[in-house]
């Protein structure tokens, strides 16, 4: 089967956390505010426990299928036509979840920085970033993710301690802006869908044990969550609700106000630096997952061949959005919102009782270790 | 001499009494004149008349084995020539038989005949000394009277059927085979020195040796003149002529007894001298190396403030000596191996046995055995050869010319490749940290050692990335730079007719000109051009208006930042990346930037070093040794890299100085805290 090499705990935990914080750059900060308003650190608590939930959800399915992926589990738990028809839903989300955000990082980068660069340039740069990444393979880009880590740790920790000043306690009153139940609604509906719980279930045999896998995912989450929830603080205190709310990219926008002096000033392109590494990164380990998906469904011996196809599928999706309006819709409708949590949430729990239920039966005792 | 295989314990008795009648009779007939013949020869079932060994049932059955193998060769081989007498024809036969290919078939029979590869010299040694060893095991405690007596055969077959791989007991074909072999007289490098050696009777001998490659001193004082004015101070000759001349004459501190040309050749080649005596079948091969050589230098390319100042040298022996030096321990081991089928090089692995992982020892061995070419002649050659991506742009291969690191890796589980003559020592598995650290790191206090890493980390990024930086800034993020700065680049740029990114590329191949001339030119001149070079052409560049202050500016930080990589091959990698940024950052800005790092830690992350992950020990993150970016000081070294896997871990006690221990005790005790 195939080959992924083995990554440790530092790598497993690096690669995931990079996974999920890879959408605190884009638009999603100003999204939770206009959602949960003053009250979007409470907002981005729950969904911090959502997702958690998410990830252990997977991580007991995946308890009785210690050597195996995702994909072999479904195929187990729900026989192989429906298994297959569940897994290639999985290979389609992480498809789409790579379109969108080849498009988004592109139209990103065109707003910060290239605003004259052809889109489709960015989109081929970015692409074929992500072929390399994933023709090295999963160790590589574990050891990128890992390597990565102590930069974009201290890009970040500027970026939360030069805005500082700008803070505004002001900002973060009234405390109880929104009505809880909708910001229930909204943390499930519109922030809960993650895919690192599929990534991570997919990678499962190249951890080095379910233990491993569990924790780094859970931390992963747990600090991806933390850093979400610090970065939509502080862009509430800076901005205040009415400004942040409208932001396209906020870390941009955060990054941009930063001041040391009159010498450093407008530093937002150094934070460009951190942003789109942590963006390739993300890319590259989506693009891997939809690739391993495929391979594993057809029994491939390697996911390299599909590299080219899978690729060319997302490029062709991520130019299909007419406007960057278009995209950020289907991003926060489709992607993020009940379909996606339908794959990653809702299937997952499917697979789950039905091997509670079938393991009641004795089926697939077996699989335990 | 393992020649009487065959021989059971079972027959012990019936040996001994057939035996002992055959000498009785010998004994009888036995006159002074025969008893003084016999002392000549080594083997003792000879007589006057001379004859060699017939075959034995062994050796019966390999030629048969040859012959079916290798019919045409053999058929020629197995041919019996008619009684020709003359010299000439015979010898030409026996070139013919030696022939490698024959030489490998007697291997591939003996090895069992699995179509393995042919391996190198060493390996036919150990698989020939495999061979014989039960037999000589059988025979160990025989005396040579008990010894199976052989078919005595005439001179003239004995020449017919002499194996052109062995020597002859007949100094005249011995010679005639020397003057195939090294094409003599044409051959001038080779000397044939015919002597008498001075027994009574004295006996016919030839010393074969190297012009230039032998010590002249050595040969006279050591080989001519014992042989040939004190070897009759025994007047008797006990045993035999061989072992009398090698155990009681000669006075060299290494000879030994051959009796195939293949290791007699491969000495005199490297400087050894070949004596060969009238009536012995085998040859003594007597150490006498001895060539003009660079002494034990002071560091050119390493060079050091703090630490020690001598660097290896174009010797072999004296380069291990060099490592055994700073390592004086019986674990230390030196295997030898030959590279090269014709030029036949030294190389040698140096590694702590008990420390360095058995498997990295044998993927090292593995991989050097099994390079087939006609030479390497230097280690820049063997590191590409055994490197395992050689495309990728980061050095796999640590190389230095300081015994004091090749010391220290050893002792932390590395194994150190020493290709003969060859004045810097290939140090496998290597990572990327190792690359940019120096020795002297660790022979300044932590404080300054980490420093210096910290300047070096620094430097490193300088050295590749700031002229793409520098285009990226200029022409995409300009909001960057304050407007005082910018105003001042802008204003010195005014004048500069060309694009930035030409204007960086001309100057970076200037730059790259200036490098390159200067490590070619002439001693005396390279002081100046490096004037003429970075302050002239560059003054007179910014006047022209060619080029903007600024760039020269950029350009020459960057240079200066990449020589302070201490790695040569790493200073070109980081050399060659930065013209890829350049472009990168031209096209995309820090985008591209991003892009281009995201690649090359792709190529990195992906690499490995002899098994050893390119970027270990910080990803694939393993349990650090204080020994990364930072340094920690010396006596909290408790652990050897642990991405060594190491099979002795601890290269220290968690206390390693004693005293603060000790001290803290009798402090107490002094005090009288303790009740």
């Amino acid at each position: 089967m195939i080959r992924e090499g083995k990554i440790g705990f530092a790598e497993g935990f690096a690669l995931l956390l990079i996974s999920n914080i890879g959408k605190v750059f884009l638009s999603v900060p100003s999204n939770a505010v206009e959602q949960g308003k003053t009250m979007a650190w409470a907002l981005i608590l729950i969904v911090i426990v959502i997702t958690l939930l998410e990830f252990w959800l997977i991580a007991e399915l995946m308890k009785n299928f210690r050597d195996r992926t995702i994909v072999e589990a479904s195929e187990r738990i729900l026989g192989p036509y429906l298994g297959t028809a569940v897994n290639l839903f999985f290979a389609f989300y992480f498809i789409a979840v790579m379109a969108v955000l080849l498009r988004s990082y592109s139209e990103a980068i065109i707003t910060s920085a290239l605003p004259r660069t052809p889109i489709s340039f960015l989109i081929i740069t970015l692409t074929v970033g992500s072929i390399v990444s994933c023709w090295y393979g999963l160790e590589s880009i574990a050891r990128v993710a890992r390597l990565s880590i102590p930069f974009i740790a201290l890009g970040l920790i500027i970026l939360c301690t030069a805005v500082l000043p700008e803070a505004d306690p002001n900002n973060i009153f009234p405390l109880f802006s929104v009505d809880p139940v909708e910001l229930f609604h909204h943390a499930i509906a519109r922030q809960s869908a993650i895919t690192e719980g599929l990534l991570a279930a997919l990678l499962l045999p190249a951890f080095g044990g379910w233990r491993h896998f569990r924790r780094a995912g859970l931390l992963a989450v747990g600090t991806g969550g933390g850093l979400f929830l610090i970065i939509v603080f502080i862009l509430t205190l800076v901005f205040g609700v009415q400004v942040s709310e409208e932001f396209m990219l906020p870390v941009y926008n955060l990054s941009r106000i930063i001041e040391f002096g009159r010498f450093f000033q407008r530093m937002e392109s150094v934070f460009l630096l951190i942003w789109a590494m942590v963006g390739t990164i993300k890319m590259a380990v989506t693009l891997y997952g939809a690739n391993l998906v495929l391979a594993r469904i057809f029994r491939l011996p390697d996911y390299r061949p599909l590299l080219w196809i899978t690729t060319l599928l997302c490029f062709s999706l991520s130019l299909l959005p007419a406007d960057l309006m278009t995209a950020l819709m289907i991003e926060s409708d489709i992607v993020r919102s009940y379909p996606g949590l339908a794959i990653t949430l809702g299937l997952p729990f499917f697979l789950l009782v039905v091997a509670k239920f079938r393991k009641a039966g004795g089926e697939i005792r077996d699989e335990a270790k | 001499m393992s020649d009487n295989p065959g021989v059971t314990p079972g027959f012990n008795i019936f040996w001994i009494i057939h035996l002992f009648m055959v000498k009785l009779i010998a004994v009888m007939k036995m006159n002074l004149w025969q008893m003084i013949k016999k002392t000549f020869v080594y083997k003792p079932n000879m007589d006057g008349e001379g004859f060699v060994l017939a075959e034995t049932p062994e050796e019966r059955a390999e030629l048969v084995q040859d012959r079916q193998n290798n019919p045409d060769q053999n058929g020629d081989a197995g041919k019996e020539q008619p009684q020709v007498t003359e010299e000439k024809k015979r010898t030409e036969k026996r070139a013919q038989l030696k022939k490698p290919f024959r030489a490998s078939q007697k291997e591939k029979t003996r090895t069992g005949e699995k179509g393995q590869k042919k391996e190198p010299e060493e390996d036919k040694k150990e698989t020939a000394n495999v061979e014989e060893k039960p037999a000589a095991e059988d025979n160990k405690d025989k005396e040579h009277g008990r010894r199976r007596l052989k078919k005595p055969l005439k001179v003239s077959e004995a020449q017919e059927h002499q194996d052109p791989d062995k020597v002859s007991p007949f100094l005249e074909v011995n010679k005639k085979r020397i003057e195939e072999i090294y094409g003599l007289p044409e051959n001038k490098d080779f000397i044939i020195r015919e002597f008498t050696i001075a027994l009574s009777p004295p006996v016919q001998a030839f010393a074969l040796f190297m012009e230039g490659l032998s010590d002249k001193k050595i040969i006279n004082q050591h080989i001519l003149q014992p042989m040939m004015l004190f070897s009759n101070f025994h007047e008797v000759v006990e045993g035999y002529l061989l072992d009398h001349v090698q155990k009681r004459v000669l006075t060299g501190n290494q000879v030994t007894a051959h009796e195939k040309f293949e290791q007699i050749v491969g000495g005199v080649n490297y400087g050894s001298t070949a004596v060969f005596i009238d009536g012995c079948d085998q040859a003594l091969l007597m150490e006498t190396k001895g060539w003009d050589h660079r002494g034990v230098d002071t560091p050119a390319n390493e060079p050091v403030i703090r630490g020690p100042q001598e660097a290896f040298g174009e010797t072999l022996r004296t380069n291990t000596a060099l490592i055994r030096k700073y390592i004086r321990s019986a674990k230390l081991t030196t295997e030898m191996f030959k590279v090269g089928e014709i030029a036949q090089t030294d190389l040698a692995i140096m590694y702590l046995r008990g420390v360095a992982n058995d498997s990295l020892v044998k993927e090292v061995k593995r991989r050097i055995k099994s390079l087939k070419s006609d030479a390497i002649i230097d280690s820049g050659i063997l590191e590409q050869f055994i490197e395992d991506r050689p495309w990728n742009i980061a050095p796999q291969v640590m190389a230095t010319e300081r015994p004091d690191r090749v010391a220290y890796m050893i002792l932390r589980g590395k194994v150190a490749i020493l290709l003969g003559d060859n004045p810097y020592v290939l140090i496998v598995p290597t990572t990327m940290f190792d690359q940019l650290h120096t020795q002297e790191d660790y022979y300044l206090r932590p404080l300054y050692g980490s420093f210096l890493r910290l300047v070096r980390a620094l430097a490193f990024y300088i050295a590749f990335l700031t002229p793409g930086v520098y285009l990226s800034i200029v022409l995409f993020h300009k909001e960057m730079i304050p407007t005082e700065l910018l105003l001042a680049i802008t204003g010195a740029r005014e004048r500069v007719p060309f694009p930035s990114i030409i204007e960086v590329i001309v100057l970076e191949i200037s730059f790259e000109f200036i490098r390159e001339a200067s490590v070619r030119i002439p001693g005396l001149m390279g002081a100046t051009i490096g004037i003429v070079g970075a302050l002239i052409l560059g003054q007179a560049a910014v006047q022209a208006n060619i080029v903007s202050p600024i760039l020269v500016i950029v350009v020459a930080v960057t240079g200066l930042a990449s020589f302070a990589i201490p790695s040569y091959s790493l200073q070109f990698s980081l050399r060659i990346v930065r013209f890829a940024y350049i472009v990168l950052g031209t096209l995309l800005g820090f985008v591209g930037i991003v892009f281009g790092l995201f690649i090359q830690m792709h190529m990195m992350a992906s690499l490995k070093s002899f098994g050893v992950p390119y970027l270990a020990p910080m990803s694939p993150t393993t349990k650090t040794s204080g020994d990364v970016a930072l340094r920690v000081s010396v006596f909290s070294w408790e652990n050897r890299p642990d991405y060594m896997n190491t099979q002795k871990q601890k290269f220290q006690p968690n206390i390693a100085r004693g005293w603060v221990k000790k001290d803290s005790l009798s402090l107490k005790g002094s005090n009288k805290i303790d009740p």
